[in-house]
C-alpha cells in the first residue's frame, strides 16, 4: 500500500518535472532569447583568457595611478546646476510617493490577473530588472526616489519630540539586509505566489512594516544602510555606475572605480555580494538543461525517495523544495570558491592578512562580472516583457480605462534583434571580466608591499574569474529549458 | 567615355535592382519549412521538441493528436484547436528571431509541447 502512493507521488513529481510546469523561470512575463551559437561561446571565452594575461602586462608599467582621483563635479558646472536645485528633488520624491501608492491600489483594488494589472510588471520588470539596470550603467537613483525613505523622514519631521534611536550594533552589520535578501530573491525566483497583484501588495505592506520597524529602532539612516535591501542592493550597483551623488555634489568618474575601497568590507558585506552574484547565476542555471537533468536524477533517486515522500506528505510542493534548498546550496558554494581563493591570494601575496579582511578587500571586484551577466541575461527581456508597461499604464487596474489611449498596444517581440543580443551579451560579458581582473590587481596593488607580489597574489583571482565568467557564458549559450 | 561607361552601370544597376527582388521574392515562395508533428499524450517525439528554422521563412506545421488539444504558439500569438482523426495546421512568417513555445492550453494540460527557434540571417 505505501508502496503505490510513493510510486504515484513520485510519478507525480517526475511528470511536473519533465513537463517543465507552464511557470516561467523568472517571477514574471516570457523570454524569447536564442542561446549562444557555439562559435560565438569559444570566442568570446577566448577573448576572456587572452585579455587577462593583457591587463597584468598593462598594470606592470603603471601600478601607481590612483583611479579614483580622475573625476568631476557636476554641479561645479552651470549645465548641470539644476540637478541640485530643491525643487528638482521635491519633485522626483512626489512622484516615487505617487507612483508607490499607484502600485499599492492597484494591487488591492485592480484586477487580479497577473498582465491585467500594472503592479507586477511595474514591480518585477520596470522597477526590479530596470532600476538594477539604471543603476549599474547609470547610477544611484534609489536614494533619491526610495519612498519607505521619504515617508519615514517626513514622519520624523512631523514629530517633533524624537525619541533617539539606538545605536546600530556593530555585530549586526549587514545581516538584516542579507536576510531580507534571501526572502526576496526566493520569491522572485521561486514562490509563484507574488505573481498575483494582493500577494505582490501584501508582501510591499509586510515589507513596509519592516522597514519603518527598523528605522524607529536605529534611526532611518543607520536602517537604510544596513538593512533596507534595496537600498544595499542598488548602492552596491551603483558603485559601478560613472555617476555619484556624494556629499552635496553630484561626480562624474570612470565607471567601475567605485567598486575600489580603501578598508575591507566586513564579512556581512562580503556575504550579500556573493548572495547578489548567485542570484543572478541561480536564475539563469533554472533554465538550463543541466538544471532539468539534476531534477530528474532527484526524483529517481532510490536514497532520495524516503524523504521526497515525506515531504510531499507534509503538503510541501517539491519542486520548490528542492529550488529553495538549491538557492541556499549555490551561493555556499560559491563563497567557498571565494574564501579559497582569497586564502591563496594571501599565499602568494605573502601578506599576513586574515582570510576575512582579505576576503573584504577583494569580494568587490567581482561585481563587474556580475553586472554583465544579468546585463546580457535580462536585455531582451526588459526590452520585450517591459512593453506590457506601455498598455498597462492606460488602464492600470485593469478595469477599461484608456488614459493615454496605449490600451491596445500590443508587444513588439522584433524591438530587438537576437543577433544583436548576442554580441550585446558578449561584448558585455568580456567588458566586465576585464575590468574586474583590473580592479583586483589594482586593490592588490594597495594590499600587496611590492608590485611583484601583488602581481603573483592574483594568479587566482584570475582563474576564478575566469571560471565565473565562463559560467557566465555558457549560460548563455545553454538552450532555455525551464 | 566615362560617362557612357556610368550610365550603363546606372542602367545595370537600376534593371538589377528591379529583377533581383523579383527573382529572390519568387524563390522566397519555395522557402517554406514543413514539420509534421504528432502528439501523443500531449507530448512530442524528442526529435521534435525543437523546430529549427530560418528568419524570414514560412513556417507550416501540421499536427495529429490522439486527443483533443488547444495550442498556442507564444510570441508569434497564433492558436489552434487540433482534435483526433484530423491534421490540424498550424502557420505562420518567422519574422522576428527567437525561441518560441508552443503551448498546450486548457483542462489538465498545462505545459511546454515544443519550441520554434528561429534563427536570425
Amino acid at each position: 500500500m505505501k508502496g503505490t502512493t510513493l510510486l504515484a507521488a513520485l510519478a507525480a513529481f517526475a511528470c511536473t518535472v519533465s513537463a517543465a510546469p507552464a511557470a516561467y523561470g523568472h517571477a514574471f512575463g516570457q523570454r524569447y532569447d536564442l542561446p549562444l551559437p557555439l562559435w560565438l561561446y569559444t570566442s568570446g571565452a577566448g577573448a576572456v583568457v587572452a585579455l587577462s594575461f593583457m591587463i597584468t602586462a598593462l598594470i606592470l608599467r603603471r601600478a601607481d595611478k590612483e583611479p579614483e582621483g580622475l573625476r568631476v563635479d557636476l554641479l561645479a558646472l552651470p549645465a548641470f546646476r539644476w540637478l541640485g536645485h530643491s525643487v528638482v528633488h521635491a519633485g522626483i520624491e512626489t512622484l516615487s510617493l505617487f507612483l508607490f501608492g499607484l502600485i499599492l491600489a492597484a494591487c488591492f483594488l485592480g484586477a487580479q490577473g497577473p498582465f491585467d494589472n500594472i503592479a507586477p510588471t511595474f514591480v518585477w520588470v520596470v522597477w526590479w530588472v530596470g532600476l538594477a539596470f539604471f543603476s549599474a550603467l547609470v547610477g544611484n537613483l534609489w536614494d533619491l526616489v526610495n519612498p519607505w525613505g521619504i515617508l519615514f523622514g517626513w514622519f520624523e519631521r512631523l514629530r517633533r519630540h524624537q525619541a533617539l534611536p539606538r545605536p546600530y550594533p556593530r555585530w549586526l552589520g549587514y545581516w538584516p539586509a542579507v536576510l531580507l535578501f534571501l526572502c526576496f530573491v526566493w520569491m522572485e525566483l521561486i514562490s509563484e505566489a507574488v505573481e498575483t497583484p494582493r500577494n505582490l501588495g501584501l508582501a510591499i505592506v509586510a515589507y513596509s512594516l519592516t522597514t519603518w520597524a527598523g528605522m524607529a529602532l536605529f534611526g532611518r539612516q543607520a536602517w537604510l544602510r544596513h538593512g533596507e535591501v534595496f537600498t544595499v542592493v542598488f548602492g552596491l550597483l551603483a558603485r559601478f555606475a560613472a555617476l555619484n551623488g556624494e556629499d552635496g555634489r553630484f561626480w562624474l568618474r570612470c565607471p567601475s572605480i567605485g567598486l575600489l575601497v580603501r578598508k575591507p568590507v566586513p564579512l556581512s558585506y562580503v556575504v550579500f555580494v556573493l548572495l547578489l552574484l548567485t542570484s543572478v547565476t541561480f536564475d539563469g542555471i533554472l533554465e538550463t538543461p543541466l538544471w532539468q537533468s539534476i531534477l530528474e536524477w532527484i526524483s529517481h533517486s532510490q536514497v532520495l525517495r524516503p524523504g521526497l515522500l515525506s515531504l510531499q506528505q507534509a503538503g510541501i510542493d517539491l519542486l520548490i523544495a528542492i529550488k529553495s534548498i538549491a538557492l541556499v546550496i549555490l551561493p555556499a558554494i560559491f563563497l567557498s570558491a571565494f574564501l579559497i581563493t582569497c586564502w591563496l591570494i594571501g599565499r602568494f601575496g605573502g601578506a599576513r592578512l586574515k582570510l576575512v579582511e582579505l576576503s573584504g578587500w577583494f569580494v568587490l571586484s567581482l561585481v563587474p562580472i556580475a553586472i554583465a551577466y544579468h546585463l546580457s541575461h535580462y536585455l531582451s527581456y526588459l526590452l520585450i516583457a517591459g512593453q506590457n508597461i506601455i498598455p498597462l499604464a492606460s488602464d492600470p487596474f485593469g478595469v477599461g480605462w484608456d488614459l493615454f489611449a496605449t490600451r491596445t498596444y500590443r508587444l513588439d517581440i522584433g524591438i530587438v534583434n537576437a543577433k544583436m543580443v548576442w554580441y550585446v551579451a558578449v561584448i558585455a560579458i568580456v567588458a566586465g571580466h576585464v575590468m574586474a581582473v583590473y580592479l583586483a590587481h589594482v586593490m592588490a596593488l594597495r594590499v600587496f608591499p611590492s608590485t611583484r607580489k601583488a602581481l603573483v597574489s592574483q594568479l587566482p583571482m584570475m582563474a576564478l574569474m575566469v571560471g565565473y565568467t565562463m559560467v557566465s557564458l555558457w549560460i548563455l549559450s545553454q538552450p532555455i529549458v525551464a | 567615355m566615362s560617362s557612357l561607361l556610368r550610365r550603363r552601370t546606372v542602367l545595370a544597376g537600376v534593371v538589377g535592382g528591379i529583377i533581383f527582388p523579383l527573382i529572390s521574392s519568387t524563390l522566397g515562395a519555395d522557402d517554406t519549412r514543413r514539420f509534421s508533428v504528432a502528439i501523443t499524450a500531449g507530448k512530442v517525439d524528442k526529435k521534435n521538441r525543437t523546430l529549427r528554422v530560418d528568419q524570414g521563412d514560412k513556417v507550416v506545421i501540421i499536427f495529429s493528436t490522439d486527443r483533443p488539444v488547444d495550442l498556442h504558439l507564444h510570441g508569434i500569438d497564433k492558436q489552434i484547436l487540433v482534435v483526433p482523426g484530423k491534421l490540424g495546421e498550424l502557420s505562420f512568417d518567422a519574422e522576428v528571431a527567437g525561441r518560441f513555445p508552443i503551448e498546450l492550453h486548457g483542462s489538465k494540460a498545462h505545459g511546454r509541447l515544443l519550441y520554434v527557434e528561429v534563427l536570425p540571417r
